[in-house]
């Protein structure tokens, strides 16, 4: 029987969410904390703090959206899990419609723009 | 970032987080900072995370656990915030020495019944606190009966340890403080202000161990749901306790200030006023929280 994707995992939706950033950094492939930390920042130019960082691990963790590989040395590489990928597919889905109605709207070439004054 | 601050950082997480996460983190915080991060930043970032998983593990936020758990939540952040009011009331009491004395006759009224409110209302949320340990007893001699000691050894021993500490500093604070003059006890001995302020923080110190003991011995006894919905009655009733005092303080303290200003002026009178302020604000604001929160969980609004 197909699944429904599970619910959204981001408690905001916001694109600089840290659950949602993490799971944009581990689709292009497993990364330790201090990788995923640099990803984000090259990507998104947000600096997450350790803290918030492992936070979000946790939560992303205890709902099997991510998934930790073995340790090496003092770190631990985290993936995504195919629930992950899922969660993570239907938020930037969901994103991408906002995205698109704003675009329509500010070019001017979807109706709704005719309430907005010159 | 300095080794013991970075130790004492990672203390505030739960032992269980540590243990699984803590090597990692410390591991990441060290990279971070040697790559030229703020170390200040990044040790408040921890601890706002630290705060953040204790308070999901205690289920006063977050969703991640069972009614029930957000419940008891709910109750616990009710005891926390009775807690901290605790320590508002000891401000107050520091406040109320002497004050009929300096008020005229004439203008006793609206300050002796704010303050008897003040006083009535402590005597009730008082009662509530003790009725909603008392209706979980017979579960916390259950819990202790079937084994449960372990789970809780850790953080009575060191509750006990705090307490003896607090309980030898007060000795010694009362023998020091029987030997000065009223002047010297109320700011003019700079030693025994700062032995009074330790002793606050001993007893702030060993009140907040207790409450941790009550929190965890709360999540280990399993309440049913009539039990959970008499805490959550006490647990507001309580918070209306909470309110009712800030309120009638904050009159009493004015109407005091209005005709003796001077008995509230002077950084020994006005800091307690201050911090008794802060606090009871502080307290009701959470005491809602929880009462909010628990009663969402029990559906009783």
């Amino acid at each position: 029987m197909a699944q429904s994707p599970p619910s959204r995992t981001t408690s905001s939706g916001r694109p600089n969410d840290p659950p949602l950033l993490i799971l944009t950094s581990l689709a292009s492939g497993p990364k330790h904390g201090y990788a995923l930390l640099q990803d984000i920042e090259a990507f998104a130019g947000v600096q997450l703090g350790p803290g918030t960082l492992y936070g979000a691990i946790g939560r992303l963790e205890q709902r099997g959206l991510i998934a930790a590989a073995a340790e090496r040395g003092r770190t631990r590489p985290y993936r995504l899990t195919a629930t992950g990928s899922q969660v993570l597919a239907s938020a930037l889905g969901e994103m991408r419609a906002i995205v698109d109605v704003g675009t329509r709207r500010l070019s001017g070439s979807d109706g709704a723009a005719a309430g907005v004054p010159a | 970032m300095n080794r013991v601050v970075l130790g004492l950082l990672l203390l505030l997480y739960p032992r269980a987080w540590r243990a699984r996460y803590g090597q990692e983190l410390r591991h990441v915080i060290a990279q971070t900072t040697a790559a030229g991060r703020s170390s200040w930043r990044t040790g408040v970032d921890v601890a706002r995370a630290a705060a953040a998983v204790r308070a999901k593990a205690l289920g006063i936020v977050g969703a991640g656990v069972t009614r029930q758990d957000r419940a008891i939540g709910g109750c616990v952040l009710v005891l926390w915030a009775w807690a901290a009011f605790v320590v508002a009331g000891a401000a107050v009491l520091k406040t109320s020495e002497h004050w009929q004395g300096a008020v005229p006759t004439g203008d006793r009224a609206l300050p002796t019944a704010a303050f008897a409110a003040l006083v009535t209302a402590a005597g009730v949320g008082t009662v509530m606190v003790l009725g909603g340990i008392a209706v979980t007893l017979p579960r916390v001699v259950a819990m202790l009966s079937g084994g449960g000691w372990p789970q809780i050894r850790g953080p009575v021993l060191r509750a006990a340890s705090v307490t003896l500490v607090a309980a030898v500093w007060t000795l010694g604070l009362a023998v020091w403080a029987h030997r000065l003059g009223s002047v010297a006890r109320n700011g003019g001995n700079t030693l025994f202000g700062g032995a009074f302020v330790g002793w606050a923080l001993s007893v702030a110190v060993s009140l907040a161990a207790w409450t941790a003991v009550a929190s965890l011995i709360a999540r280990h006894i399993g309440l049913g749901r009539r039990l959970l919905v008499a805490e959550a009655l006490l647990a507001g009733a309580g918070t209306c306790a909470m309110a009712v005092m800030s309120v009638a303080a904050v009159v009493w303290w004015w109407s005091v200030g209005r005709v003796a200003p001077g008995v509230f002026s002077g950084a020994s009178a006005a800091t307690p006023v201050v911090v008794a302020i802060v606090l009871m604000a502080g307290s009701t604001c959470l005491g809602i929280a929880g009462t909010t929160r628990a009663a969402r969980e029990l559906g009783l609004v």
